[in-house]
């Protein structure tokens, strides 16, 4: 009998074993068996196998299924990824946030700033072929303004547009807008081709945005499976040059840690989000090459301008004086995310004032404040009890743990409440806090401002009113003249200092990484800075 | 019996539609909400929410937003998905394989290999092998999945490079056929065996200690005073007593295949039902979190039901008027 139960175990053992050995040479995982991986080489093996080609197939990860292949209809980080590869705006944002030209080759702006006019690069073809022209740049707006995409808003002050011929379109505004080409060049901002999208019932649900997406970029859509991955193949009339790799193949990886083994391991080539804590291990490996994503954002600290205590004036310089962004950033990040100084991230020389800032740390003010407010301790020895909101994940909740040790030197007790991103907004946005973590992307124009400072901004958490800074903005917003603009902006932030409904703490810092034969990926390689960061057109796989 | 199983499909189809109830309410009391999820966090559009509200038709009360869905549910129709521009029941469709695939196959390799080892350890409690199986079952049962998923990866996929780290298929490969099926296999094994191993301590232990307890029964002892051969004792009494317990436990585990398993899907990638319902739990995308848990109930009903009918197959006692 037992002998019997155990040739059962022994056949399955074996049958688990032959499984896994049966695998085909092609798949050469054998090849990085000593850890030594070589993800190019063994693409290498693998069209070998097959073709017999040098067949260059870039592996990218991305977290999650794009939602949709409209990417105008969406506000999809997964979309707007492959988006940049399939389709291509009428300008760009570069790697460090500046605005590049694509579609659009050079533009003018006339001196009143109403009128737009580009001039579209000439004998583009979408990927099917047909012939690319002002018009569909035209119907795009349109119908991103019909349907409410994401763009609407920005798009909301154009009063006509007009294609006098194939390769140029006049956009003219209702009123002057400083930040219209950077919103033009930002999110969501993808041309479609017209002789697809044209009478169709749902922008999202039609052929076009599904299973045949036909854009201008420098892949074409081959096939993408659920939960698994998105195909493209090179685009060989990309306007922007031919691109060298064969394939781009986006592999849905949905576990941080997983993704960043599976990429030393060979399997993936390209991944976006490092794990903070591994970066120095890949900095210091010169099988790799890694790159960092910082510009225009950060964390700072949001107060509740209706909070108990924080709509206290002494209660917020108070909190300021007790932080020290320096031990947030070498205790919370590791040092990965540098100090934020000032009130705007410092991306725009011309925007930035590097005068208004919070100062240094200084417990002994920090305390002397309180007093003077007439706050006094109770019998845990506090002055008073507040709670800090930070998302999950991340190293929100790590900042905020060294934030509480600062705050509690100062007689302020701190809880910190770690939520995901959905109750996080449910939680702050109702107006239910005291301090929260907020972070994301202030550019690409100053203008975002208006959205989290602004009265009634969409992400303005603080509920931070000031009349003179929303005339500020509105100034700002129509003037043309970029020193100008700037000088408005640099006193918008000098009055932030002072009124403080936030505090800067650290620039953000986003990972990427990429095995050291790769070159042309502009998160990696900065100096491929024509071209939208997720555009692989240059990228090459060096194999030998 | 007839009129027993007709009466027990009756409250079947009752509980579904409590659960159908229970979960409209309960995903939407769960904080946060998908228009604004939807919408982006760094520069959200009013216009832009308003829009997506008036699609699905968020902007309704309550109550007619369940009649509407209730509605559509009795048409087979589960609704659309808010965030993929996809119905749920072809997101479901399209995942639905890879979780049977995996959860079935473990669910089935648990099964077997705690049986057996149950059997085995069962037979003499408190032997050699007994320990041994306990002390390993102890330890399997302590460990997180998707930290054994992680070690097991570290050991065998960038440790040694015998298998691949994560996904369902290699990326580089252009074969097809055989050669494609093989490669899924070999994707399956790491997944596979985290969810066996964790899987593997209920069966063994129920197992285990139903063998121990029909051994010690009055009627065994008597068995084998009469001398009747100790293999023919286990197999025609022992059995099929000892694996009672057992099969009602692997039919609960079986209702819940079709869920598939969130913590090793994500752990390593795996293309399953339990990724897309951790995801539709982030986003809020209430449809397809309440046909997710529509098929889960169905899958439960219907397994408990087939477990009575099982159970009265195999024990002869068991009888329903």
């Amino acid at each position: 009998m037992k002998r019997k139960v155990f040739s059962i175990l022994f056949a399955a053992v074996m049958a688990v074993s032959l499984a896994a050995c049966g695998g085909d040479g092609g798949s050469g995982n054998a090849d990085t068996a000593d850890g030594g991986a070589q993800p190019g080489q063994e693409a290498g093996n693998a069209s070998g196998d097959s073709a017999g080609g040098e067949e260059q197939v870039l592996i990218v990860s991305i977290n999650g299924d794009p939602t949709s292949f409209n990417p105008d209809a969406v506000t999809d980080d997964n979309a707007g990824t492959v988006a940049d590869n399939l389709y291509s705006g009428l300008l760009a944002l570069n790697n460090n946030e500046e605005i590049i030209p694509d579609l659009a080759e050079s533009w003018e702006i006339s001196e009143d700033g109403l009128t737009y006019t580009f001039h579209l690069r000439p004998g583009v073809k979408w990927h099917d072929g047909e012939a690319f022209t002002s018009e569909d740049v035209k119907f795009t707006y349109e119908m991103i303004i019909e349907n409410e995409g994401y763009l609407a808003k920005d798009l909301s002050i154009v009063s006509s547009m007009e294609c006098p011929d194939e390769n140029t379109i006049v956009i003219t505004l209702k009123e002057a807008s400083a930040p219209f080409l950077a919103s033009l060049a930002w999110y969501s901002n993808s041309i479609l081709p017209k002789h697809l999208y044209e009478g169709v019932e749902d922008w999202t649900t039609c052929e076009a945005a599904t299973t045949n997406p036909i854009g201008t970029g420098p892949f074409k859509y081959v096939e993408s499976k659920s939960g698994v991955s998105i195909t493209l193949e090179r685009n060989w009339d990309y306007f922007g040059g031919q691109p060298i790799l064969d394939k781009v193949i986006y592999v849905v990886s949905t576990d941080a840690d997983t993704t960043y083994q599976a990429f030393l391991n060979g399997e993936i080539d390209y991944i976006t989000d490092v794990p903070a804590a591994n970066v120095s291990t890949l900095e210091a490996d010169s099988a790799y090459k890694i790159g960092c994503l910082s510009a225009a954002r950060r964390y700072q600290m949001c107060f509740n301008m209706n909070g108990t205590y924080t709509k206290d004036l002494a209660v917020r310089q108070a909190i300021a004086k007790a932080i020290d962004r320096q031990e947030i950033s070498a205790k919370g990040t590791n040092g990965l995310q540098a100090p934020a100084y000032g009130f705007y991230p410092p991306f725009l020389d011309w925007a930035y004032n590097d005068q208004a800032d919070i100062g240094s740390k200084d417990t002994a003010m920090a305390v002397q404040l309180l007093e003077d407010a007439g706050y006094t301790k109770d019998a845990d020895g506090y002055y008073m009890h507040l709670t800090l909101e930070v998302f999950s994940g991340g190293t929100y909740a790590d900042c905020g743990k060294v934030i509480k040790s600062q705050l509690d030197a100062v007689g302020i007790d701190v809880t910190i409440e770690e939520l995901e991103e959905g109750a996080w907004v449910e939680k702050v946005f109702s107006g239910n806090y005291d301090l929260c973590i907020l972070a994301g992307m202030q550019g690409p124009d100053p203008d975002n401002m208006t959205n989290r400072i602004g009265t009634g901004g969409g992400l303005n958490v603080s509920f931070y009113s000031n009349a003179e800074v929303d005339d500020l903005l509105a100034q700002a917003r129509v003037t043309s003249d970029q020193e100008e603009r700037g000088a408005m902006y640099k006193q918008i932030q000098q009055i932030l200092s002072e009124d403080l409904p936030l505090v800067p703490l650290v620039e953000y810092a986003g990972y990427y990484a990429c095995p050291s034969n790769i070159t042309g990926l502009p998160y990696i390689d900065t100096s491929v800075d024509e071209l939208a960061p997720g555009n692989f057109g240059r990228v090459s796989l060096n194999l030998d | 019996m007839a009129k027993y199983f007709l009466k027990r499909i009756g409250t079947a189809c009752v509980i579904v539609l409590v659960v159908i109830a229970l979960n409209f309410v309960i995903v939407r009391m769960a904080p946060g909400d998908p228009v604004t999820i939807m919408a982006g966090f760094d520069n959200p559009s009013e216009e832009f929410k308003a829009a997506i509200t008036a699609k699905y038709g968020l902007d309704q009360p309550l109550p007619v937003q369940f009649f509407t869905y209730f509605a559509r549910l009795l048409q087979g129709d589960l609704g659309e998905s808010y965030y993929y521009n996809s119905t749920v029941r072809s997101l479901i469709g399209e995942r639905f394989g890879a979780s049977l695939l995996l959860s079935g196959t473990s669910a089935l390799l648990a099964f077997a290999l705690g049986t057996i080892l149950g059997l085995i350890a069962g037979q003499k409690a408190g032997g050699i092998s007994d320990r041994v199986f306990s002390t390993g079952a102890y330890i399997c049962n302590s460990m997180p999945s998707f930290w054994l998923g992680m070690m097991l990866t570290l050991v065998f996929a960038s440790r040694l490079g015998w298998l691949p780290t994560q996904g369902m298929y290699n990326m580089r490969m252009t074969q097809e056929g055989l050669a494609r099926w093989l490669d899924v296999g070999k994707h399956m094994v790491l997944p596979v065996t985290t969810l066996t191993l964790i899987q593997i301590p209920s069966y063994f232990r129920i197992t285990r200690s139903s063998v121990t307890q029909v051994l010690s029964d009055d009627y065994i002892t008597t068995f084998r005073i009469t001398g009747m051969s100790e293999g023919k004792i286990f197999r025609k009494y022992v059995l099929k007593n000892a694996i009672l317990p057992v099969v009602t436990v692997f039919g609960i585990n079986l209702a819940y295949v079709v869920a598939g398993s969130t913590l090793v899907e994500t752990v390593f990638s795996w293309p399953g039902i339990g990724i897309m319902m951790y995801t539709a739990i982030s986003n809020r995308d209430y449809n397809v979190l309440m046909g997710v848990y529509l098929i889960i109930a169905v899958s439960v009903a219907f397994f408990m039901i087939l477990i009575d009918l099982v159970c009265a197959k195999l024990d002869p006692r068991i009888r329903y008027e």
